[in-house]
């Protein structure tokens, strides 16, 4: 009678996770479509929710209306400013997640984010050269070449940190540390650049560095995408291993794993994943960090689940900070991110259980 | 015919008052008695294709140039702005186009302003201008001088500027589009939907979009510029920092609303200008006073910045032409962060330092005011010998007031306290800004003395 | 018996060594506070400068302008230099000592930021702690009550949960990001000059110590640093872990919020004073450490005396830098960095390998 029981709750326990991570799935996709139409509204503010809906279909349609009139202006206004913004929130919020739920894994440490080897400082020096001193690699001028510089940027620490494995083998720890000295001499560049500059200049460079996604435009868009889903897909197929390296790198070799080489590959990746993003938008914070906490705590550390479930999270949360972020105040994405990130780190350090990936 | 003795001698008179008056005018008026002095370079002009003699107004006699150049008479390589439709010809169409403009009928006009890079460009007007919207807080003063309030659809500034200046735009009817120094989206919604709500409305949509040219804020995205030629709207930059900036612009915007009082404004200014002139024309170049400038309380302003050219309209000589160490250490046009009391402390022999400040309408006793502002970045400056030389400048004001008080205060004996005081009723009675406002409430400029002064009351 | 004795001698010669290198770091500490004087904006020679400074000392002044910017300007800049670098090299070791973290520094516990955000309140809201003070003033004195707040908070998560000392450093990480998030919203909101203002105060400059403020300095980091010197040997035993010192009677959870209240303090002084200078605190005790060895009694004077000549030395070179000088905050974080992971490199080589 009590087997009956045991293996009765352990199989309705079974029911109830997977449900649950399909409840938080559905909950994120939901979530990001309410928000778009929400932020169409808020954002023209003449238009009701349906109205968003039916525009934004009917420029997928094709209709064209007469110039200057309310509808031409809604319909200019939510194509070119809105949609890309919103499609950009979605995409870099999965990115950043999945390259946070990639480092937690690879590091075996539930504090590293996708910053940890330097990318967002480095990514930060490429785009001040270009806004300070108008260096840029292309030779182009404007938001064109501050983006490709800071894509250079972001991986030149990570070209470094492949490099100096290669000469002789680094443990994760030994990893982030290096990373960490990498963006301490990137910032003390950004310092300097920022310090004998005008205050226009400087405060444009500090609204860069906190992130923002007022300044995308439809051409950023493809290479986002194309990058997060090729990234993505990659990142999925290789969730198995992932889960073999929580184990420890020893125990992870025992069983197969060739731990430096897999280390090394999921690095680039994951560096191209978030270079890919941040030269767009700036350096946002705390998504790589606290969307795949949020996600383990929900679903467990299976990085199956994991990965595709902190995705999906990931574009919600970021959506609804930019939304947060232009009606409310008008500031950029970052400080959104920050607000809400810092207190739920700082209460997922106090109150850490034992099991899910405890720090102390 | 037969003239009697008398008639003679009465021609004789009368001829010789005349000559001799003549021979006073000419030995008078060319008597050009300007020293040697070396001034800022600069003109007033109407900014606007078809104004053929470069003057203030588009009036019968640039209609009389361009029929000359149609006849043959005169070539049209003498008048720039003879192709009042800069259709690359001076013909009868454009005589047409100027007879439109007189009448004050609808047309459109070719304007001469800037683009983002500050070089000159040429944009199509719908004229007369009636739903104009102004932006930034520099703008916004020059704006309401030109006698745009009348024909402004809304204008985007930040909450807070200077609500006593600006109280003639702010309790008006135009919509208030509120933005932070840089353009945001918010802003740029509203700024759409008021142009679709005039179209609905009136079926004439925002007819200008009057930019300062020191705001970087709409370079920050080519959506928003990809709207505005979309639209048609044409985006008019000017340079309403500098003091004869400032007069153009206020000239041109009247010129475009179709409104005498931007024309009032400038040439009254104008005429100000000229008793400034005037009493500075013995000016000798041994004479002129050195000075540095500074912005916002602890930056120097570069060589070439629109600040550190202001004072050298009025005789001031700039500090780089004197040192060529500093010139070469401030080569630019922007500005650079002072680190310390040890940073100007080489060049401590300059006889200025013209600071800027933003101060709106004060009303009653404002010592305290004054104290705060002048002791407010004191510490970089207390170790300097000059330090008592510096003035803050109150950058909101009318230019060409600033132009007089710091001519006045540069050269007491030549500028004079009824000079100053004669400009600045001219200037603040032509303007809407100022107008019934007295000198001290404008609060131009705060010397040492003025400082001491408000610490002793 | 000959090799005990061999090895007594070669500790005694490496002792002496040792003593010798602290020595060296005093004196030039010492002699750069007077070196850095004929370095600056204001064109002076090095022997002008010294016969300045004579003159002043000797009553007999002869160039008022040199006089004035080699004694008012110059040495109280030095002097704070020196204190300041001191005063941050013995906050790193003792962090260090405290939470057997090689990378904890006086910052951790987020003094930085609480500073900052006090900075920030002030410079462009213009509220203050204290209603009564404007401007520089109001600056200082919040920039030292709010640096105060992470640790208060720390202080007292501590009596309710116990709190090893990784959990410490996490939680000032946290604060600090909390801390930050409201900084950062009030940088992209305010004014252009006003950010830019706030900017260049976190960066960290001595340009704004005078003769006026400098005792205040003097003396705080020199009560604190004597508080934090005579601990030297508990600080020795708190190296080798909690359970160690425990046995060796400390009761290492009151010590080390003694201590964390002792450096906080004077990190909070020091910053509210010159903004956030990085760099002294991480680095100077590990290079002092190659040099004077990890005993406290002599590794903390040593790292004092070399965080003092670093930091003047810092000074004097960001004196002459740029178009008109550079605050010195910019030459410690670029000498800093590759410094940092120089020794990393050095150090951990044979981890790596």
């Amino acid at each position: 009678m009590s087997e009956n029981l045991h293996s009765d709750s352990l199989v309705e326990r079974y029911h109830h996770l997977t449900m649950r991570k399909l409840l938080v799935l559905v909950v994120s996709v939901i979530g990001v479509i309410i928000v778009v139409g929400l932020f169409s509204v808020s954002a023209y503010d003449n238009i009701s929710l349906m109205e968003a809906y039916r525009i934004i279909w009917d420029h997928i349609m094709g209709v064209e209306y007469e110039p200057r009139t309310t509808e031409w202006w809604a319909d200019r206004f939510i194509w070119n400013t809105v949609m890309p913004r919103i499609v950009a929130a979605i995409v870099a919020g999965a990115s950043l997640a999945a390259a946070g739920a990639l480092m937690q894994a690879l590091m075996n440490n539930p504090l590293a984010d996708p910053y940890s080897t330097g990318i967002s400082s480095g990514a930060c020096f490429g785009a001040i050269v270009a806004l300070v001193l108008g260096l840029t690699i292309t030779s182009t001028s404007g938001q064109s070449g501050m983006i490709v510089n800071a894509f250079v940027g972001a991986m030149i620490p990570v070209g470094v940190v492949i490099l100096i494995s290669k000469r002789m083998p680094l443990s994760p720890a030994a990893l982030i540390l290096v990373g960490t000295a990498l963006s301490y001499f990137f910032s003390s560049m950004v310092t300097y650049l920022l310090v004998i500059t005008d205050a226009d200049t400087l405060q444009n460079a500090y609204i860069w560095q906190v992130g923002t996604l007022d300044t995308i435009v439809w051409s950023s868009i493809p290479m986002m995408v194309v990058v997060t889903a090729v990234g993505s897909a990659f990142v999925m197929l290789l969730t198995r291993q992932l889960n073999v390296l929580s184990l420890g790198d020893a125990n992870a070799k025992t069983l197969g794993l060739d731990v430096e080489k897999f280390r090394v590959v999921c690095l680039i990746v994951m560096a191209i994943m978030t270079a890919s993003i941040v030269c767009f938008t700036g350096t946002i914070g705390f998504l790589g960090l606290v969307a795949p906490h949020l996600v383990r705590i929900l679903v467990g550390s299976d990085n199956k689940f994991v990965v595709p479930i902190s995705m999906a999270v990931g574009s919600f949360i970021l959506v609804l900070a930019d939304y947060i972020a232009m009606t409310i105040s008008d500031v950029p994405v970052g400080v959104v991110m920050s607000i809400i990130g810092s207190p739920i780190f700082f209460l997922l350090i106090l109150w850490q259980k034992k099991g899910y990936g405890t720090v102390y | 015919m037969d003239l009697n003795k008398n008639q003679i001698i009465a021609i004789g008179v009368v001829a010789i008052i005349i000559v001799a008056a003549a021979a006073i005018l000419v030995l008078n008026g060319d008597d050009d008695k300007k020293g040697d002095a070396e001034y800022g370079q600069y003109s007033f002009r109407l900014d606007v294709y078809g104004n053929a003699n470069e003057d203030l107004v588009i009036d019968d006699k640039d209609l009389e140039i361009i029929q000359d150049i149609v006849d043959g008479k005169a070539t049209a390589g003498d008048y720039p702005l003879a192709d009042a439709d800069k259709n690359g010809a001076v013909d009868s169409k454009d005589k047409d186009l100027v007879n439109k403009i007189i009448k004050g009928q609808d047309c459109t006009v070719q304007v001469i302003c800037l683009d983002e890079n500050g070089n000159d460009v040429v944009k199509a007007v719908e004229f007369p201008v009636k739903n104009a919207v102004p932006y930034g807080s520099n703008m916004t003063g020059v704006f309401i001088n030109a006698g745009g309030v009348d024909h402004c659809a809304g204008y985007m500034s930040k909450k807070t500027s200077y609500p006593e200046m600006n109280s003639e735009l702010f309790n008006s009817d135009a919509v208030a589009i509120e933005i932070s120094r840089q353009m945001t989206t918010a802003g740029w919604e509203q700024f759409i939907s008021l142009d679709a709500a005039l179209i609905e409305s009136t079926g004439k949509g925002v007819d200008a979009f009057f930019v300062d040219h020191s705001v970087t804020a709409l370079s920050k995205s080519s959506v928003y510029r990809d709207d505005l030629a979309a639209a048609g709207i044409p985006e008019i930059r000017l340079a309403v920092a500098d003091p004869i900036g400032d007069v153009n612009a206020a000239l041109l915007i009247g010129f475009l609303c179709d409104d005498d009082q931007g024309y009032n404004y400038a040439s009254e200014s104008i005429r100000a200008f000229a008793l400034v002139e005037d009493a500075l024309s013995g000016l000798d170049k041994d004479d002129q006073k050195t000075y540095i400038c500074e912005t916002m309380g602890c930056y120097v302003c570069q060589n070439d910045s629109t600040f550190n050219t202001m004072p050298s309209y009025v005789g001031g000589m700039p500090y780089y032409i004197v040192n060529d160490e500093f010139a070469a250490l401030y080569e630019g046009t922007s500005s650079v962060k002072m680190e310390g009391p040890e940073t100007l402390s080489n060049f401590d022999d300059a006889e200025f330092i013209w600071c800027s400040n933003n101060l709106d309408i004060q009303t009653g006793d404002y010592s305290n005011t004054i104290i705060a502002e002048y002791e407010e970045y004191a510490s970089y400056y207390e170790t300097l010998d000059n330090r008592e030389q510096r003035v803050l400048i109150n950058a909101i004001n009318p230019g060409i007031i600033k132009l007089a008080f710091v001519a006045s205060i540069m050269y007491p004996d030549l500028v004079d306290e009824d000079i100053l005081q004669e400009v600045f009723d001219i200037v603040s009675e032509s303007s809407i800004t100022l107008d019934g406002h007295t000198m001290s409430e404008a609060c131009v400029a705060i010397t040492y003395e003025d400082y001491v002064n408000a610490k002793g009351a | 018996m000959a090799l005990l004795v061999d090895f007594i001698e070669r500790y005694h010669s490496i002792a002496k060594r040792r003593s010798f290198f602290a020595i060296v770091f005093f004196i030039v500490a010492i002699s750069f506070v007077v070196i850095s004087l004929g370095f600056g904006t204001y064109k002076i020679s090095m022997g002008e400068a010294f016969d300045a400074l004579i003159n002043h000392l000797t009553g007999n002044v002869v160039n008022a302008k040199d006089d004035l910017y080699v004694w008012d300007v110059r040495l109280p800049r030095a002097i704070g230099a020196a204190f300041v670098g001191a005063g941050l090299a013995i906050g790193g070791v003792v962090m260090q000592n405290l939470m057997q973290n090689p990378l904890a520094e006086p910052y951790t516990m987020g003094v930085s930021s609480g500073a900052f955000l006090g900075a920030v309140l002030s410079m462009i809201s213009g509220f203050s702690i204290i209603p009564a003070l404007s401007g520089d003033y109001a600056v200082v004195c919040n920039a030292f009550v709010f640096s105060l707040i992470p640790v208060a908070l720390i202080t007292v998560v501590s009596r309710f949960k116990k709190l090893s000392p990784t959990a410490i450093i996490l939680l000032g990480i946290a604060v600090m990001y909390v801390f930050s998030s409201i900084t950062q919203y009030m940088m992209v909101t305010a004014e252009s000059e006003s950010m830019a203002s706030a900017y260049h105060w976190r960066v960290g400059s001595l340009s704004k110590v005078t003769w006026d403020n400098l005792p205040f300095l003097v003396v705080f980091v020199t009560a604190t640093s004597a508080v934090l010197c005579a601990c030297y040997k508990k600080l020795d035993i708190m190296y080798s872990g909690d359970r160690c010192a425990q046995t060796l009677g400390i009761n290492t959870t009151f010590f080390r919020m003694f201590c964390l209240i002792i450096v906080s303090l004077m990190t909070a002084a020091v910053v509210s004073f010159t903004g956030t200078i990085g760099f002294i605190g991480l680095v100077g005790p590990h290079i002092a450490r190659m040099f004077v060895g990890s005993k406290n009694k002599l590794l903390l004077p040593g790292a004092a005396a070399f965080g003092a000549a670093f930091l003047i030395i810092a000074d004097t070179v960001a004196k002459v830098s740029g178009i008109n000088g550079l605050p010195v905050g910019v030459i410690s974080s670029m000498v800093g960095g590759p410094l940092f992971l120089y020794i990393l490199i050095k150090k951990n080589k044979k981890v790596w390998n």
